[in-house]
């Protein structure tokens, strides 16, 4: 009798758990820098169809974005150092990040070509897409600090619109999918647990886990925190803002990265699934307040469940209405709490 | 009018008549292909200026503009198709219909704020692409709605003609763009206009001169509304067949983009923006698939790295750069021979105008106010004064309605205020300045003050619209620069507000208050961050409106300026009263002194 | 651009000035202000300030309200950006340096507003303020702990608590806690005072003298001029952006100036056109 719901429960719970990996990204984000990153789903396609270049031997897109946004850096600091008017630093500026560009291109061209174990083709992937958060916060982050929430969410559309594009540029429509970590299943009465599924709900309980005692025991991560509750009072304990918010989005990327190399056994990944992850992400994270990493998680397993109740039950096709109609009271209670947020479209 | 301004107006002149050559040139020289470019242009354009209004002027971002040009054009197909109803109405029918659902959804969400308030227009926007995706029975689905699908939609006629072709289509597109333009060129001329604009300097500030903060949002979210189901109507018209993608993020996000390109303050801006972002499109996409060597819509990277692009360095928009690139326009010219608005029924010299009577409020564990008591008497100066963190500032957000009081109570001439809200109890004869300034910088001087007489004058939203408000615009033209000349600015009345040092920025908010014909003036430490001579200047003005027979409260730290102005002396310290009389009885009290030069230490 | 009350270029009357001179020059100048000027939003809330403090002292900047004590300190410290001048630190030119930089060199902000962690707990706001060190090294948070929950018994208290739900006294005691953890050579308080019940002023003002009596170098901005002054080795009163008199505390703590500067009896523009 308890079936169905057994198997909807276990089927909601393992895409519950890619829904709390990309939730807590974005919670770390928005904690550290109240920024809200819209492309948060993107990293998660870009390290999953990475392992899957990877599998076929051939030089996977993402190289080209990571070198593209090193040579960026380098202008980016190249240019405020001539501003400040040391041209011999503006050189050295420039030359770190270019030289970067250039082993990690060589690195990856080797590693594609060469039969890596699967193991270190994921451990590559997810470094490459993690290179990422730094430096979109280099980019796009850092050279606008007093810009408002809303110009950065606007931005991060336009990383999603670009990053987007590039995986249809690079993997093409088609669905790729990638061999699990490991075979076999458990079996729990009549709902079958791949082993796959449990690698996901491992991996994801260890990150919560390491979350939870980085920014709750750690200096560093109480330091992080302590950049978005009080900036000025951070910068007056000397913790530096700026550094702050490119670890936050390194973390945030990292988790959808990891998300990546866990899904693609599980479900087939095309460059433009991202979107979906994240918005659904998004929901738990905003049951969380965007602030509360546990309770995001919370939400974004509710969510995972509540999807796959809904669909069965009341309706497939609006499964994905029901969710979204979920957003607006939560944003309605979770905004009240915020004092006097005024904002401009400047 | 000098040689430059002179330039600058027979530049622009010259660019609208090219403009109007050209669309009035287009039905007869271009061909089927450019035509229907131009078409998707004006459609575009439309929902593009509806967004200038919701997002540039009010501040309210939207990334759910497309939710109703989806509910506007599938509204009008359904109603004409499957139940007979003129084609004409029930493109009126899909705009009634958006504007309902625009006012249901706006009561939910329009009290978000920020990027909350993006994200709630976002899960609208996908709750109702999803609807329109899955009531299979009623839309079709994902594979569409038209004839193409088995349900014919009539076309439209005029006088028995059929609008058919890209040619007819354009005259009546390309009139609704210049129409919608016409009418929101005006109103944001208007009265309404500089409500709306009036909520991106801060609801606060708003609310101090009479305007109803959140019946401006909705205002500004269903005309956004109105247009963007305009705009789906016609396609529908014009296309005789949709599809759900017309209602969805990805059109919302195309919204947003053309904005932010064209400048999203501007309403030229949207229809360049529209322009720049369809016809780039084209020609994106017949030569980035050559490029990749695959076909797909490429086109999105561009748009990702434009968007990012445009807000890093050129965050006003393309059209705003180019306007500043020309001379400037001329300002409108004021006649101070127009009638005066009208004044304040009552001019009572006598009696008790502002009365506190044990007012307290806390803020979690800390009490701000303790048990408050004192009046305000008409014709007289009060200064309010204590040191840092004593609860003036409270105290006075509590009177002006900012701020809700925990007990007590406030009343205005008679009137009890304890509940009311900040625009209700401006318009009951209060008028307020403020400690950190609350201006509309890139606006005039005069163009500030006329904000302060939104209480005092009435021309509606259609008035507005249609230009029929000139005679009351021009008597509130004439009453700010009276009000100008009596602050001491009159000089240059169409100055820009952010070239004003602070001394006279704070002379200008306080015109800006006096416009409103105000019983009581509330300054908020006026002399904050003044010079000496600056501080001279606010003394005379306020000894001037004290003659007029304006009553004042002022919260002030600068005890030269309080000595010498105030009737009578409040002093607070802790947030309770400490001590209460003449500027020399409190001088001398030995409370004051202490709280003001401290003690030894014990 | 200086107002008509302080005849001579940079705003010091003739008196201080040589003293000032004197004091700067010294070897021993932990903390030199140049010139310093800060302008915003058309205000001058700084015009060419120069002060210095001595390594081991506690001066005090003493004036009425808008006087631009608060600006003198958030520009020395790099919350706010200098129009005009430099700062030194024991010969260092840090006038370029950020907040967090010059915590690291030892410069320490306990500002106006306190600027607490509200939403983290007591002992999380102690541990942070110890950042800079930590990052640097230095892991031993215990016995900076240890001193300050010895020298704030009511932190001991309430070493869980939220800092956001504690009274205005407790939350001024964490503060300069907080600002101790980092072993700071030069401590910077602006207006520690302020709101404050007198019994907890007391008590504050008694905790800054035993910092500078154990050997730090104090630079206290206050608006309580007789309790500054009575602790104070050296003073300044500042008045719209200007030094209007520079002197050893108990001198200042007898001249009348001071009464007339914060209760606007228009007697200081008299007394010094003369001079």
């Amino acid at each position: 009798m308890f079936d169905i719901p057994l198997i909807l429960f276990f089927e909601g719970l393992t895409n519950g758990a890619i829904y709390a990996l990309m939730a807590l990204g974005i919670v770390v984000l928005y904690s550290v820098t109240g920024v809200i990153n819209v492309a948060q789903g993107e990293f998660v396609m870009l390290s999953a169809l990475t392992v899957a270049s990877f599998r076929e031997g051939s030089v996977p897109g993402t190289v080209y974005i990571v070198v593209a946004g090193l040579v960026l850096w380098a202008f980016y600091d190249a240019i405020s150092r001539l501003r400040e008017r040391r041209p011999g630093r503006a050189l050295l500026a420039a030359v770190v990040p270019l030289a970067v560009a250039a082993a990690i291109y060589l690195i990856v061209v080797a590693a594609s070509r060469a039969e890596l174990p699967y193991l270190a083709q994921i451990l590559l992937a997810v470094l490459l897409t993690t290179a990422l958060g730094p430096i979109a916060y280099r980019v796009i982050i850092q050279p606008l600090p007093r810009a408002s929430a809303l110009v950065f969410l606007i931005m991060t559309i336009g990383l999603h619109l670009a990053l987007t594009g590039l995986g249809l540029a690079f993997w093409g429509p088609q669905p790729y999918t990638i061999p699990p970590f490991q075979g076999g299943s458990v079996r729990f009465g009549a709902v079958f647990l791949e082993g796959q599924d449990l690698w996901l709900f491992g991996i994801s309980a260890a990150l919560l886990l390491g979350l939870w005692f980085f920014f709750g025991r750690t200096l560093p991560g109480k330091a992080l925190r302590a950049a978005a509750v009080n900036r000025l009072g951070a910068r007056l304990s000397g913790i530096s803002v700026v550094r702050a918010g490119s670890v936050a989005f390194t973390l945030s990327v990292f988790l959808s990265a990891v998300a990546g190399v866990l899904i693609t056994p599980i479900t087939k990944m095309v460059y433009d699934f991202g979107f979906l992850l994240g918005l659904k992400g998004f929901v738990g994270a905003i049951i969380g307040g965007l602030t509360n990493p546990a309770i995001a998680v919370l939400g974004a397993v509710f969510v995972g469940i509540a999807e796959q109740f809904s669909a069965f039950y009341i309706s497939s096709a609006y499964k994905d209405v029901l969710v979204f109609l979920l957003i607006i009271p939560v944003l309605l209670v979770r905004s009240l709490q915020h004092l006097d947020f005024e904002e401009h479209v400047e | 009018m000098s040689a430059a301004m002179r330039a600058g107006v027979w530049l622009r002149g010259g660019l609208f008549v090219a403009f109007i050559a050209l669309l009035i040139a287009l039905p007869f020289t271009a061909g089927a292909f450019e035509l229907r470019l131009a078409n998707v242009i004006g459609m575009h354009a439309l929902v593009a200026l509806g967004l200038v209004l919701l997002t540039g002027y009010a501040g309210l971002a939207s990334l759910g503009q497309a939710a109703f040009v989806g509910s506007g054009a599938y509204t009008a197909a359904i109603l004409a198709s499957s139940y007979g109803l003129n084609p004409w109405l029930s493109i009126l029918a899909g705009m009634a219909l958006s504007v309902v659902l625009a006012w249901l959804i706006g009561l939910v969400t329009l009290r978000l704020k920020g990027h909350f308030l993006a994200l709630a227009t976002l899960a609208w926007g996908l709750v109702i692409t999803g609807v329109l995706r899955n009531w299979m029975s009623v839309t079709g689905g994902n594979t569409g709605f038209g004839s193409a699908t088995g349900n014919r939609i009539p076309p439209l006629t005029i006088f028995g003609h059929e609008l058919s072709g890209d040619r007819d289509y354009f005259i009546l597109v390309w009139g609704c763009v210049l129409l919608a333009l016409w009418l929101l060129t005006n109103l944001m001329r208007s009265r309404t206009g500089r409500a709306i604009l009036s909520l991106r300097s801060g609801s606060v500030a708003a609310a101090s001169f009479g305007v109803d903060v959140q019946r401006m949002k909705m205002l500004a979210f269903l005309l956004a509304a109105l247009l963007a189901s305009l705009s789906g109507g016609l396609h529908t018209y014009r296309e005789l067949f949709i599809v759900p993608g017309l209602a969805g993020i990805n059109a919302s996000i195309d919204y947003l983009i053309m904005t932010v390109i064209g400048g999203l303050s501007s309403l030229w801006g949207a229809v360049a923006g529209a322009g720049i972002f369809i016809l780039l499109k084209e020609q994106l996409q017949q030569v980035m698939p050559r490029f990749v060597g695959r076909s797909g819509n490429y086109e999105i990277i561009a748009f990702g790295f434009i968007l990012i692009l445009v807000l890093q360095y050129a965050r006003r928009g393309l059209v705003p750069m180019l306007d500043s690139l020309l001379p400037p326009l001329p300002p409108r010219p004021i006649r101070p021979q127009a009638p005066p608005l009208p004044e304040r029924a009552t001019r009572a010299t006598q009696g008790t105008l502002l009365e506190l009577s044990h007012v307290t409020r806390s803020f979690g564990g800390l009490t701000a106010v303790n048990d408050l008591s004192f009046t305000v008497e008409r014709g007289e100066i009060v200064g309010l004064i204590g040191p840092n963190g004593a609860g003036k500032t409270t105290a006075f957000n509590l009177v002006t309605g900012v701020l809700d009081i925990d007990s007590g109570a406030i009343s205005f001439a008679g009137v009890p205020i304890t509940r009311l809200p900040p625009h209700r109890i401006a318009r009951l004869g209060l008028a307020r300045t403020f400690q950190h300034l609350n201006l509309n910088p890139g606006m005039s001087l005069i163009e500030n003050v006329a904000l302060g007489a939104y209480s005092r004058t009435r021309a509606g939203l259609l008035a507005g619209m249609l230009g029929l408000d000139r005679a009351e615009e021009d008597s509130t033209r004439a009453e700010a620069l009276r009000n100008l000349h009596r602050v001491g600015l009159g000089d240059d009345p169409f100055a820009r507000a952010d070239s004003l040092p602070l001394g006279k920025a704070r002379l200008l908010e306080v015109a800006r208050a006096l416009i409103a014909d105000p019983e009581l003036l509330l300054l908020d430490e006026p002399a904050a961050g003044l010079r000496r001579h600056e501080k001279e200047e606010l003394k005379a003005l306020i000894l001037r409106l004290k003659a007029d027979g304006v009553t004042v409260l002022l919260v002030e730290h600068d005890m030269d300026v309080v000595m010498d102005l105030a009737d009578r002396v409040v002093v607070m310290n802790h947030g309770n009263k400490l001590a209460e009389g003449s500027p020399a009885e409190v001088r001398r009290h030995p409370g004051v002194i202490e709280a003001y030069l401290g003690r030894e230490v014990a | 651009m200086t107002d008509a009350a302080s005849p001579l270029p940079g705003g010091q009357n003739a008196g201080s000035a040589s003293l000032e001179r004197s004091r700067a020059g010294a070897p021993e100048a932990s903390l030199v202000v140049e010139a310093l000027s800060v302008r915003y939003g058309g205000v001058t809330a700084l015009d060419e300030v120069s002060l210095s403090v001595k390594r081991g002292e506690l001066v005090t900047v003493i004036g009425a309200n808008g006087a631009g004590k608060s600006s003198l300190l958030n520009a020395v410290v790099g919350v706010v950006p200098k129009a005009g001048g430099r700062v030194l630190l024991e010969g260092d030119d840090v006038s370029r340096e950020t907040p967090e930089g010059l915590v690291g060199r030892g410069v320490v902000l306990v500002p106006e507003r306190r600027e607490l962690f509200a939403a983290m707990s007591v002992e999380d706001n102690l541990r942070l303020g110890a950042y800079a060190r930590y990052m640097r090294g230095d892991r031993d948070l215990a016995s900076g702990l240890a001193s300050v929950y010895e020298t704030f018994p009511q932190l001991a208290e309430r070493k869980r608590q939220l800092a956001g739900t504690m009274s205005g006294g407790e939350q001024q005691m964490l503060a300069i806690g907080r600002a101790l953890m980092a072993k700071p050579r030069l401590l910077l308080l602006d207006e520690p005072s302020l709101g404050l019940a007198p019994l907890i002023v007391d008590e504050i003002f008694r905790v800054v003298g035993g910092i500078r009596d154990a050997g730090a170098t104090v630079l206290l901005i206050e608006q309580n001029a007789r309790a500054a002054l009575a602790l104070a080795d050296h003073a300044y009163l500042l008045e719209t952006g200007t030094v209007l008199l520079g002197a050893p505390a108990d001198e200042l703590a007898r001249d009348e100036r001071v009464a007339s500067a914060y209760l606007g009896l228009g007697g200081s523009r008299g007394t010094t056109s003369g001079e």
